[in-house]
């Protein structure tokens, strides 16, 4: 499948979760830490629409697979869609076609801002755990 | 009567500003007071409980990129901060989550499920930077540390469990 230039806004956007504190089990949920973005503002998630389940853990691990030693554990996937991100202004920027790689960029610097918005994007995201 | 329910944690102690020697006396044994009462089995025992979850995720979140994703460490000031807080809560509310976020500052969270839920970044600065999101409504903005917990946190915390 060829991935659009631009980002659909009913696409699923995949964060993967590589820490048990990004979500919560029991009540089945995300948490907002998955999506408080790093010190460059640049979030990363992967474009996984039309990808089958299996499929998604495959780009799960080789992305795993690709962070800085040591590699943390793949948990899981946090889904979400390409509109809800917009809907807080937030901007998603895919890398060049093959990649299926993106950044969630334009977040605001205040802090506290940037919580709120990841409080959303987290109540929105649907929990999906490697089984 | 309203009860400010700030004044339930006797561990805050609301500081004497005096130079005299009187006043350096008063502060000496406030000070010890303070002690004796951390002590003490209930007030003690949620003291250590949040005290050492701090401690934890000070051991937890020493190294840099912890998640894969480039999440720094533990920011010292922060997690300073981050106690004196703690020392601040009242004994009526729940005691939060403690965690790090990916920019190394410690986050305190209360929640009673995804939209009701409430969260205080403490930053290094003792600037506590925060953000509820109540069914739909969200908001957020910054207070700073004081000897008791600044009123605006405590409103939110307490809609949490409302």
């Amino acid at each position: 499948m060829v991935l659009s230039k631009k980002v659909r806004s009913g696409e699923s956007l995949g964060r993967f979760l590589t820490q048990s504190k990004h979500f919560a089990r029991v009540k089945n949920e995300v948490r907002f830490k998955a999506f408080m973005p790093p010190k460059n503002l640049k979030l990363s998630v992967q474009r996984i629409d039309e990808l089958t389940i299996d499929e998604v853990w495959v780009l799960g691990k080789q992305v795993v697979s690709e962070m800085p030693e040591p590699n943390p554990l793949l948990y899981g996937v946090a889904d979400i869609k390409a509109g809800v991100i917009e809907r807080v202004n937030l901007i998603v920027s895919p890398d060049k076609f093959p990649s299926r790689h993106a950044n969630i960029n334009n977040w605001p610097s205040d802090i506290a801002e940037q919580l709120s918005i990841a409080l959303e994007l987290a109540a929105e995201a649907k929990l999906i755990l490697i089984p | 009567m309203k009860t400010d329910i700030r004044r339930q944690n006797p561990a805050v102690y609301f500081g004497n500003v005096g130079v005299s020697k009187a006043a350096v006396s008063i502060t000496a044994n406030a000070d010890s007071l303070t002690q004796s009462f951390t002590r003490t089995i209930s007030f003690g025992s949620r003291l250590t409980q949040i005290l050492e979850a701090l401690l934890k995720v000070k051991t937890e979140y020493s190294n840099n990129n912890w998640d894969g994703y480039g999440g720094q460490s533990i920011d010292e000031g922060s997690f300073q901060n981050a106690m004196v807080f703690a020392m601040s809560f009242p004994h009526s509310i729940p005691l939060p989550d403690v965690d790090v976020i990916p920019t190394g500052e410690v986050v305190f969270t209360w929640s009673q499920g995804r939209r009701q839920t409430f969260s205080v970044i403490v930053g290094n600065m003792k600037e506590l930077s925060y953000a509820g999101l109540f069914g739909a409504t969200r908001n957020y903005g910054v207070e700073y540390l004081e000897n008791q917990m600044p009123d605006k946190i405590l409103e939110n915390i307490k809609e949490v469990y409302s």
